[in-house]
Parts: structure tokens; sequence; C-alpha cells
């Protein structure tokens, strides 16, 4: 007998969600387990991770479609890099490497029409910039991100720029991380509630005796 | 929704007792057969799980409230 859609609903929101807040959980443990002399883009590189995370989980937890459409945008990501590689550029790969590409492949096939309905991928990926638009966040997120951006990654700022002092660098680190785990709690804080409703909801939903 | 591997089993089946009312509607399924939403709701549990775990990291780094 299969599960009544509410439950199936409520099951993807918690996945999502669960998965997500893993993902949270990791970055949040790199920033506090920095160390003096950490390089500052890789702060803001977990920094930025922690906002679109956040942007993310106050997305699906808004609504169960919401949820389908980020779990679907991975099987979009995976069907990205399997078509990226050709049969003929597999054969100059290493065995390792063709193996992984093998591994993914299997990933792949062992999903079925209950995981993604192919009618489901013919749709475009979902940017984390339309989701912040979809929760009203979205001056937010563009004015966090750019701040993060400048430093995660080689911009021209982050390039050209005089190298500071190692004190400057540290106290610009600490900052950073201290902008990112106000991300995380307030992502922490969604995640938290929205347990308790999946909760509540399954002890209604679940098995009826 | 394929069952979930044995391990993951076992750990999600430690956690819905925490919820009694769910835990005893679910403890009346005691057979090897377990219907689908059996199993929907045992992942789902599985999942809240890292709700908690994000609260403790979250404390452990001084930021939750």
């Amino acid at each position: 007998m299969p599960a009544p859609p509410d439950l199936r609903a409520l099951h993807i929101q918690a996945v999502v969600g669960g998965k997500l807040a893993n993902a949270i959980s990791y970055s949040v443990k790199e920033l506090v387990n920095m160390k003096d002399g950490t390089p500052l883009p890789i702060a803001a590189w977990h920094g930025r991770n922690l906002l679109e995370l956040r942007i993310w989980t106050e997305y699906c937890i808004k609504s169960p479609e919401n949820a389908a459409r980020f779990a679907i945008d991975a099987i979009r990501d995976l069907d990205d890099l399997l078509n990226l590689i050709t049969e003929d550029e597999l054969d100059t790969v290493t065995p390792e490497d063709k193996q992984r590409f093998e591994n993914m492949k299997a990933a792949r096939a062992e999903l079925t029409n209950e995981d993604v309905a192919p009618e489901d991928l013919s749709t475009r990926y979902t940017s984390v910039r339309t989701a912040a638009r979809a929760i009203g966040k979205l001056t937010y997120y563009e004015k966090s991100m750019k701040v993060f951006s400048k430093w995660a990654h080689p911009t021209a700022l982050l390039v050209m720029a005089r190298m500071p002092s190692d004190d400057v660098l540290n106290s610009s680190r600490i900052a950073l991380t201290r902008v990112a785990l106000q991300i995380a709690e307030e992502a922490n804080t969604m995640a938290l509630a929205f347990g308790e409703e999946v909760k509540r909801q399954l002890t209604e939903l679940s098995v009826q005796v | 929704m394929a069952n979930l591997d044995e391990p993951i089993l076992a750990y999600a089946l430690k956690l819905y007792p925490r919820i009694p009312e769910l835990s005893s509607k679910l403890d009346t399924y005691t057979g090897s057969a377990k219907p689908a939403d059996f199993w929907y709701t045992i992942s789902s549990m599985l999942f809240i799980d890292a709700f908690v775990n994000l609260s403790a990291v979250c404390k452990g780094a001084g930021v939750a409230k």
C-alpha cells in the first residue's frame, strides 16, 4: 500500500532539511576549528556556503514543492557530470577515475521514477537567487553574497590588494566568521522549529491505528 | 521507497521512541513486512535528528540562543 501523499511530501522536506542541516553543521564546525593563520578565503568560502544553505533551508521548509525542486536539482547536477564526459574521453582516464565515473553512473541508474519523474528534469535549475527572491530575502542574499564572494575566490581585489598584516587578516577572518555563524544560527532556529513541526505532523499522518 | 539499509534502520529505530505518540503507533507493526508509511516515517525521523545535531553544533559554537 503506498504511503499517503501528505506523508510523502513531509518526508521529502525532512530529508532535504536534514541534509541541509548536516551541511550547515559541517561548515560551522570548520569555522570554529580555524586557527590563527587560516587563509581568509577559507573562512569566506564557508560563510558563503552557510549563506546559501540558510536560503535553501528557509526555501525548502516553506513547501514540499520547494524541497522537491532542490532534491531534483541534485539529479540534474549528477546528470550534468555524467553528460560531460564522452566514451572516448573515458578511454583516456586512469582506471581509478573510470571506476569513479562508473560508480556515479550506477548511482544514477538506481534512481527510479519514484525518486524523480523524467518530466521533472525538463525544467531548469532553481538558482539560489531565485530561492532568495521566493522567500523575500533577495537583498539580504545579494549584499551578504557580495561581501563573502570578494574574499572567497581570487577577485581582482583579493589579487591586487597589498598583503595585510597577520593581525589584520586574523581580525578580518574573525569578523567574517562571526557573521557566518550568525547566519548558521538563523538556519538552526528555522530547522529546529521545522523539526518540531515534522514530528507533530508525523504523529498525525503516520500509521493510523 | 526502498527500505533502509540495516545499520541505518537500527539507528532510526532508536529515534522514534522519543515521540511516545508516534512510538505507540509504529510499534503496532511487529512483523518483518512493514507498510510504506512506516518507512517514510522512520526515514523522516532519521533526518529530524540532523536538526537536533545542528542545534548542538551551534550551541557548541556559542551561537545558539
